[in-house]
């Protein structure tokens, strides 16, 4: 699993590199991450729970240079350091609040339960202006 | 230079990953929950580092000086561990490998996305990105090259130095910030530094799937029998999210 979630992340952040970013927006990098945690939530068996980890890699290696890329977009360059960390620091919110939100959830009903609650807040975020 | 400093700096902080669990559960007898503040430690500090620099930018330190300081504080707490391997420089470890991991971040990150301009500047995002996800991702298997042959001590000694290769980073970060415009114009008035709440909701939000994917993955996938899914040699913990997964 873990595998392959690094498999694609590396694999789409080298297309990243290569500009294809520019092909996936926001909103579909939230969809995809949506997609991806639905997969073991509908399919518990360990190849529903590695696709779902290739698909959210995929999200993910797109992920950091688009948001920052967003982020830095309407900045000059003494915001720039501050709209790297406030997106850096969002990581790391997301991270922690995922354990302290979703463990609960896990434990209260079970592991594919809790990957289909951590949809929505993917699917219902808000969409950043064109 | 920046990609090469930074592959090695992520490295060092890497081998900590599957280190620090083992050794605290291990020979300092600790439980799993005290494991598991260890790395919520380094997690909050990383994100308390955030928040003067999401608020004052890099100030007049300059991106050179606070990529040289996220090493220099990484590469002290790896260094208070290997002075005095107890339960309290453990803490001091993940506290200042938070903390370094601020600075660093965030400095090397700018300095990244001030290489160029629109795809230029996107790839050589993404290949700063790939530099720092493959130190952490290839740090856990000299780590635990080093711990099986040489013993802890080893495992220090290069949690120590490898960060230092982050000064190598910071040399390639811009000294002053350049004079650079809105790349929307009229969007923010020129020098003045605002945190962008928006994007960073957005990749919060987006965080969600990895990090669930990350801490109950495995065991969801020993729930559903995919004993092996996770790599962990018989005597680690079982796999924990990485405390250094502040990289994306």
């Amino acid at each position: 699993m873990f595998v392959a979630l690094t498999a694609t992340t590396v694999a789409t952040r080298v297309l990243a590199a290569m500009s294809v970013a520019r092909a996936v927006p926001i909103p579909a990098l939230l969809l995809i991450a949506a997609c991806g945690l639905a997969v073991p939530a509908v399919a518990p068996s360990p190849i529903g729970l590695i696709s779902g980890a290739a698909v959210v890699g995929a999200s993910q290696g797109f992920a950091f240079p688009a948001f920052v890329t967003e982020a830095v977009a309407a900045t000059d360059d003494r915001g720039r350091t501050a709209a790297v960390a406030a997106v850096t620091a969002g990581f790391d919110i997301g991270f922690a609040a995922t354990g302290a939100a979703f463990g609960p959830i896990a434990t209260a009903t079970s592991y594919s339960t809790m990957f289909g609650a951590a949809q929505p807040p993917s699917l219902s975020a808000p969409s950043p202006p064109a | 230079m920046l990609c090469c400093g930074t592959l090695v700096y992520f490295t060092g902080i890497g081998l900590l990953v599957p280190e620090v669990p083992v050794f605290a559960a291990g020979p300092l007898h600790q439980s799993v929950t005290v494991v598991g503040l260890l790395a919520a430690t380094f997690s909050f500090c990383a994100i308390a580092g955030r928040v003067p620099l999401a608020y004052r930018g890099g100030g007049t330190a300059g991106l050179r000086r606070l990529a040289a300081a996220g090493a220099l504080i990484s590469a002290a707490g790896a260094a208070a561990t290997l002075a005095w391997p107890k339960l309290s420089a453990l803490i001091v470890l993940r506290i200042l490998g938070g903390i370094g991991d601020a600075l660093f971040m965030t400095a090397a990150s700018a300095a990244a996305v001030g290489t160029g301009a629109g795809a230029a500047e996107r790839r050589h995002l993404a290949l700063f990105s790939l530099g720092a996800n493959g130190g952490l991702l290839a740090g856990p298997v000299p780590g635990e090259t080093l711990r099986q042959h040489a013993g802890y001590t080893a495992v220090w000694v290069a949690a120590t130095f490898l960060p230092l290769a982050g000064i190598a980073a910071a040399a390639a970060c811009p000294a002053k910030p350049a004079t650079r415009q809105p790349l929307i114009p009229g969007h923010v008035s020129p020098g003045r530094s605002r945190p962008v709440p928006r994007a960073a909701v957005l990749y919060g939000v987006v965080t969600i799937a990895p990090a669930a994917f990350g801490t109950f993955g495995a065991l969801y996938a020993h729930a559903i029998g995919q004993a092996n899914a996770a790599p962990c040699s018989s005597h680690s913990p079982p796999p924990r999210s990485p405390p250094g997964s502040s990289r994306p």
